[in-house]
């Protein structure tokens, strides 16, 4: 069940925040647990039990890694233990990551068509957990309800936000509500449903149509036009969804902090990729890239340039396990390494950002247009074709886009909030809950069609 | 305030939820849940196929979706295509079962060689979907269904007479030929195929000007809307061809559930009141066997196996028959068979009147023998 069911708003989310509401919060992770097995059995029950035994692993790992360390001044920690254990259950998530996500797209094989909904945040959280464990940020977990209620963390199965768990441990083990969270919660929730449900799904359908299309009408602008559609899908998709689960999350009483920032034109690849998922980018950075950089001792550049193209490439395959998106990666390490290398040099703040831009731009292009192709012709998609061969697909394609490309643009950078900041007054407040009532209808009515 | 407001957001969100998702499960009016159940055969999808059919104001909800996308630049819901130019909506025929449609050819060639004294033909009349097929996009997948209906001419039996009316209809295609929000030819798009068909069959057509046009004023948005939720489009309206020298028909008798209704018209008007306004034309489509007897004493006798497209065709077939035989094979009962109703070899003529599209989808011609 996705958050942009009809299910989760109309029958889940009533019974479930009443049930949360009335119960102590000391119960509630018992609560959320239920809520995180009934979203990954209704993908796949079997999903559920694979889940169990990765949980059961990561409890009793938490438990052996804490006790593994040195205790009293003087003691040894066990550390090949440690490692051990930490290595194993990386390994572990690692494997269930890349043979479980993005519906088993690595493993199309698998035993009875087994899926395991959310495989990607479920391990991120996993991995989270036990580092901070070790890295001694925290105690193990002994309360199994609070271990099983962040691990599969139901708000973040279908996209994130990814939590890490020092930050939120304690608000696991009890979790508060309170009106203002509930309340932007709802909001939060609803903005990202109609941006998903408006915008980002007509847009996907667009790019459906483009491959449906006969490849001579699609060459030139309009494979240009559909590259700048797939950069508007995955933006404002990636943003929906966060905001979906953050708002979910906040509902639940978790103070979830926005998972991107909002700027059209940023200051950087670094923080064009840093801004657009905030969350992934920290816990790619922690998890991967810092132990990488420790590993080749902390002076070494190389060790260093290694962490950033292995947790920038290990964090862009989370959106996708195509060739595309692995040149992609590659792509934004160079170019973040490059910004590191030169971040003494100065250069206009103008050009800088249109160099992000155009970077970001190209790395949408990489991904997109080997799967739109099809082994076509990469070149030749791009490249105008002869006079009279194309049949006005340029402005069907446009007429079915540019309005939503337009909202998306809207909606992915800080205009709307910046114009009510400098309105000056809060009188906007007002109106919130009927806007969110007018968006809630006509997303309901997206997801009735 | 901003408390005030915060619990005025929760309220309405949590009031709304609440309402409507007690409204569907207890005040439902669409599929039971065991159906679905037994559709899907998984809980999930079930649920939700339940929840969707159960919405309270479905309808208005797909049209508030239609009228959204549609100001985003949407074209096309569902398999319904928008077409803005011609103010239309064109169900776009994009797929079949090959083995089905051969299956088909195969049975009408296998009636033909029992029946060989009756002189046989067949009409495959194309859908919208197939004459507006350049105005569609690429991407909706609309089959070329003149070749389709010329492939399907060169596989059946070179003895059954294939009658093209695709160049006619194609011909006349800027006029009301088809309905704008129902998946039916009009009877002025019934009549070109007539006017192109007739000539093989033996007699001449008869011109427009032997009729009067009756308007019947009732305008309406028909199957096609209810499908897209598009409602911003044209009403169709219903009309009626009327001999100008008076009706050639003597009695119109119709079969179903083992009852016969008797009447002396071609054209229902309880029809126009009803969703259905098709049945203006020949009545219900879920009649087994209808006869019409016609005035006209020396003429031949028609079968038509048939869709329902031929319904409208009928008050132009009218005058050149003394008995015409509508069959509907797909509503004949398990067990009933073409026999039952109609010996082919008491008329001198056979016509199977299809549309192409249900032509490849039916499996209905098993119940010719």
């Amino acid at each position: 069940m996705e958050l942009y069911n009809v299910l989760f708003p109309y029958f889940f989310l009533p019974v479930f925040m009443l049930i949360y509401a009335l119960i102590p919060a000391k119960r509630r992770p018992l609560l959320i647990f239920a809520g995180n097995l009934l979203f990954i059995s209704a993908a796949d029950w079997r999903g559920a039990a694979v889940y169990f035994a990765l949980l059961l692993t990561a409890y009793f790992s938490g438990i052996a890694i804490y006790n593994g360390r040195a205790k009293k001044d003087g003691e040894k920690p066990k550390l090949a233990r440690r490692r051990l254990v930490l290595a194993g259950n990386a390994l572990l998530c690692g494997a269930a990551f890349l043979i479980f996500a993005h519906g088993g797209a690595l493993a199309p094989n698998l035993p009875y068509g087994l899926k395991l909904f959310g495989a990607g945040v479920i391990a991120a959280h996993i991995i989270s957990y036990l580092t901070d464990v070790y890295r001694g940020d925290c105690e193990a977990q002994t309360k199994f309800s609070a271990l099983a209620a962040y691990t599969g963390f139901f708000p973040s199965l279908g996209f994130g936000p990814i939590l890490k768990y020092k930050n939120f441990r304690k608000t696991f083990a009890e979790p508060e509500v309170t009106l203002e969270k509930t309340a932007e919660g709802v909001r939060c929730y609803i903005t990202g449903l109609a941006e998903y449900l408006m915008i980002a799904e007509p847009l996907s359908r667009a790019l459906e149509d483009v491959k449906k299309t006969d490849f001579e009408s699609v060459r030139g602008a309009p494979a240009w036009l559909a590259v700048i559609i797939f950069c508007a899908c995955f933006c404002t998709t990636l943003n929906g969804m966060l905001n979906m689960g953050r708002g979910a999350a906040l509902m639940l009483g978790f103070p979830v902090k926005p998972a991107f920032r909002r700027r059209i034109f940023k200051d950087g690849v670094k923080n064009s990729v840093r801004e657009m998922n905030i969350p992934l980018y920290e816990w790619s950075r922690d998890y991967i890239a810092t132990p990488l950089r420790r590993l080749g001792g902390r002076g070494g550049k190389a060790a260093a340039c290694c962490g950033v193209l292995v947790s920038v490439t290990a964090a862009v395959m989370w959106y996708g396990f195509t060739a595309g998106w692995l040149v992609c990666g590659l792509i934004l390490s160079a170019a973040m390494i490059a910004e590191t290398a030169g971040a003494g040099r100065k250069m206009p703040k103008t050009l800088r950002k249109t160099l992000s831009a155009a970077i970001m731009f190209i790395c949408g292009a990489a991904a997109y247009i080997p799967q739109a192709a099809q082994g076509r012709g990469l070149l030749k998609m791009l490249n105008a074709p002869a006079a009279g061969t194309q049949n006005g697909y340029i402005e069907y394609l446009a007429g079915i886009s540019v309005p939503l490309i337009i909202m998306a643009i809207f909606t992915t950078n800080s205009i709307i909030p910046t114009i009510f900041k400098r309105a000056g007054t809060g009188w906007y407040r007002v109106a919130f809950p009927v806007i969110e009532l007018v968006l809630m209808m006509i997303c309901t009515a997206y997801m009735i069609y | 305030m901003k408390k005030v407001l915060n619990c005025i957001s929760i309220i309405m969100f949590f009031a709304v939820t609440a309402m409507i998702g007690v409204s569907t499960v207890f005040f439902q009016h669409g599929k039971p849940f065991k159906k679905a159940l037994e559709q899907h055969g998984n809980v999930r999808q079930a649920a939700e196929d339940y929840a969707v059919s159960n919405f309270p104001f479905k309808a208005n909800w797909e049209s508030l979706c239609a009228r959204s996308a549609e100001l985003t630049g949407m074209r096309q819901f569902r398999s319904v295509y928008h077409d803005k130019e011609r103010d239309m909506l064109v169900d776009v025929f994009s797929d079949y079962d090959k083995s089905r449609r051969d299956k088909n050819v195969a049975d009408i060639n296998a009636f033909y060689k029992k029946y060989k004294g009756a002189s046989m033909y067949i009409m495959l009349a194309p859908t919208a979907s197939g004459i507006y097929r350049s105005e569609l996009p690429d991407s909706a997948g609309a089959i070329d269904q003149q070749k389709l209906i010329d492939d399907i001419y060169f596989d059946i039996d070179e003895a059954v007479n294939p009658l093209d009316v695709f160049s006619a209809l194609y011909s006349a295609r800027d006029s009301y030929i088809y309905f704008r929000t129902d998946p039916y030819w009009t009877q002025a798009g019934a009549y070109e195929a007539y006017s192109a068909a007739i000539g093989k069959m033996g007699s001449a057509p008869y011109t427009l000007a032997n009729y009067d046009m009756d308007y019947s004023h009732i305008y309406y948005r028909g199957e096609l809307s209810a499908k897209s939720g598009v409602r911003r489009v044209r009403e169709d309206t219903i009309t009626a061809y009327r001999c100008k020298y008076g009706s050639y028909v003597k009695s119109v008798k119709m079969l179903r559930d083992k009852q016969t209704y008797s009447k002396t018209s071609l054209y229902n008007s309880a029809g126009l009141n009803s969703a259905d306004k098709y049945s203006y034309y020949l009545g219900a489509s879920n009649f087994k066997c209808t006869r019409v007897v016609t005035t006209g004493k020396d003429l031949p006798k028609l079968l038509i196996i048939k869709s329902d497209y031929a319904n409208s065709m009928i008050p132009f077939l009218a005058p050149h028959y003394s008995e015409i035989t509508l069959v509907d094979p797909g509503m004949l009962e398990e067990g009933e068979k073409l026999e039952d109703f109609a010996d082919p070899a008491d008329y001198d003529q056979v016509l199977f009147l299809y549309d192409v599209q249900t032509f490849c989808e039916t499996d209905e011609f098993d119940n010719l023998d």
